[in-house]
């Protein structure tokens, strides 16, 4: 079987969109979490989230293209196009067609139904514009980069709600080890700040209430953790056939050496154990590891208290009596919950700490709950050698991704 | 509205939706020879319809060739629409 690796990363997100200031917020536990200021939802619980707040569409995109591509769209050729720059990859017209594209969303044009069905339900508008269409698919991030960066090979999009982003890493993964790609631009986005998205995760219940402070309103694996904060944005990996990369003498960030994946079959909302801890399982399989050599792993940590009370069991249950002694973080307690792109923002940060030789902290950590009974990097980073990560990705509908990292 | 008002909001619509700021566009030009794929002719009827407060039926939206057929369409259905203000609503 092939092997792939990472060699360019692009991200736009809560925490930054340039690698360095993404790293200098999650090294010194600094949340991107605050009041949500580009759309008012009431008195509810979800004006906390985590926005992208540097991004102006129009120093990317013509008028022309911007007409035709929802904000979720926008994120993904951005962050590919720094991928695709941070790895110094080209190719001719001829190679395009072994570049392809994968990536996940959960809400696709989020920003485009709500504004057209506002304008239908609310405005009584007898028509929607021609282009409502083009600009909500689920697949528009794909179809976008293909277009812009001339990827011709195969390209998909994944919607698995949370683990949408790792599965659509996964897939790709999987399409370069089995030849029919060399290179493939992979990852997330998600642009999902919308009154009508916030309302439905208001209605379920699940949001992190405001506090005082909102910048700690994400709370990880703490004993006073209350809900998830949803964030947006998008991160995207080059990832490239490993003689392909030693070829061109890439720069490696690290290889993809395991992916995960399972259903629980159980709970529609409610997480299991089983399911996570064999996504987990069947990751680490893949990448020849046994549970003591995993250094770290970036946890699907949503802060809500069923999530980490079962990850937490989920990692006892593959790591026994290792689990004590790997460095776990989620990371959601600073770039928030961006849901279909969340696994690539994480995976992103999992591959930095390992170039760092730093693990980054669970923000926001106030004191132990007895459910949650591992290291979870309490609030500030930790230097360690990381040899090996994983990347935990569970989603609502009990589908669950995982990919295992290696250093080279 | 007369229909030279018809005619320059129609050439007003399909430049803007072609892009086409620069390109001299009359009643007898086609839209092969703007090279005005089908999108834009969508997104052009989708204004039409607005500015005009019309609705313009598949079939003729289909069959328009050139800026004359729609200038003829937009000023028929007009004609045609019982209630409507001639001034539009633009």
């Amino acid at each position: 079987m092939r092997r792939v690796v990472i060699t360019g990363c692009g991200i736009v997100s809560p925490l930054g969109s340039d690698l360095n200031s993404v790293w200098e917020h999650v090294s010194e536990a600094r949340s991107a979490v605050g009041l949500l200021s580009r759309l008012k939802i009431g008195n509810g619980n979800g004006h906390v989230a985590a926005e992208v707040k540097d991004f102006e569409p129009e120093k990317h995109f013509s008028a022309a293209e911007l007409s035709l591509m929802d904000r979720f769209a926008q994120f993904a050729v951005v962050a590919a196009r720094c991928a695709r720059l941070d790895s110094g990859i080209e190719w001719t017209d001829e190679l395009a067609t072994g570049v392809g594209v994968s990536m996940g969303s959960g809400y696709g044009g989020a920003e485009s139904y709500d504004a057209s069905y506002r304008s239908l339900y609310e405005d009584k508008a007898p028509r929607i514009h021609p282009l409502t269409i083009p600009r909500l698919m689920h697949n528009a991030a794909a179809s976008h980069i293909s277009m812009l960066l001339g990827a011709k090979g195969p390209s998909l999009s994944v919607s698995t709600a949370c683990a949408s982003a790792t599965d659509a890493i996964g897939s790709a993964y999987r399409t370069i080890q089995h030849g029919s790609a060399d290179v493939m631009l992979a990852g997330g986005s998600d642009a999902p700040l919308t009154l009508g998205v916030f309302k439905c995760w208001e209605a379920l219940r699940v949001l992190a209430s405001n506090g005082k402070c909102p910048a700690e309103a994400c709370r990880p694996f703490s004993v006073d953790r209350d809900g998830l904060v949803i964030g947006e944005g998008a991160a995207v990996f080059v990832l490239e056939e490993y003689e392909h990369a030693r070829r061109r003498n890439a720069r490696i960030y690290a290889e993809v050496a395991g992916y995960g994946s399972s259903s629980d079959a159980g709970h529609i909302t409610q997480p299991s154990v089983d399911g996570p801890a064999r996504a987990m399982r069947l990751a680490l399989k893949e990448a020849r590891v046994v549970p003591d050599e995993v250094d770290y792993i970036n946890a699907h940590g949503t802060g809500t208290k069923l999530n980490d009370c079962a990850e937490t069991r989920a990692v006892h249950a593959v790591f026994g009596p290792s689990a004590k002694a790997v460095s776990i973080s989620s990371t959601k307690s600073l770039h928030g919950h961006m849901m279909g792109a969340s696994g690539a923002v994480e995976l992103m940060i999992t591959v930095l700490a390992m170039q760092k030789c730093v693990v980054p902290p669970t923000a926001n950590f106030h004191g132990p709950d007895p459910e949650c009974d591992l290291d979870y990097t309490p609030n500030q980073a930790r230097p360690r050698h990381i040899r090996v990560a994983i990347s935990n990705s569970f989603a609502f509908g009990g589908l669950n991704a995982v990919i295992a990292v290696k250093c080279l | 509205m007369s229909s030279i008002e018809i005619e320059e909001r129609v050439i007003a619509a399909i430049k803007k939706n072609g892009r086409l700021d620069s390109v001299p566009v009359g009643l007898d030009t086609t839209f092969d020879e703007l090279k005005l794929e089908s999108l834009a002719i969508i997104c052009t009827v989708f204004d039409l319809e607005d500015t005009f407060n019309i609705t313009i039926p598949d079939d003729a939206a289909r069959n328009m060739r050139c800026v004359r057929d729609v200038v003829d369409g937009v000023a028929f259905l007009i004609a045609s629409t019982p209630g409507l203000s001639v001034e539009g609503r633009n």
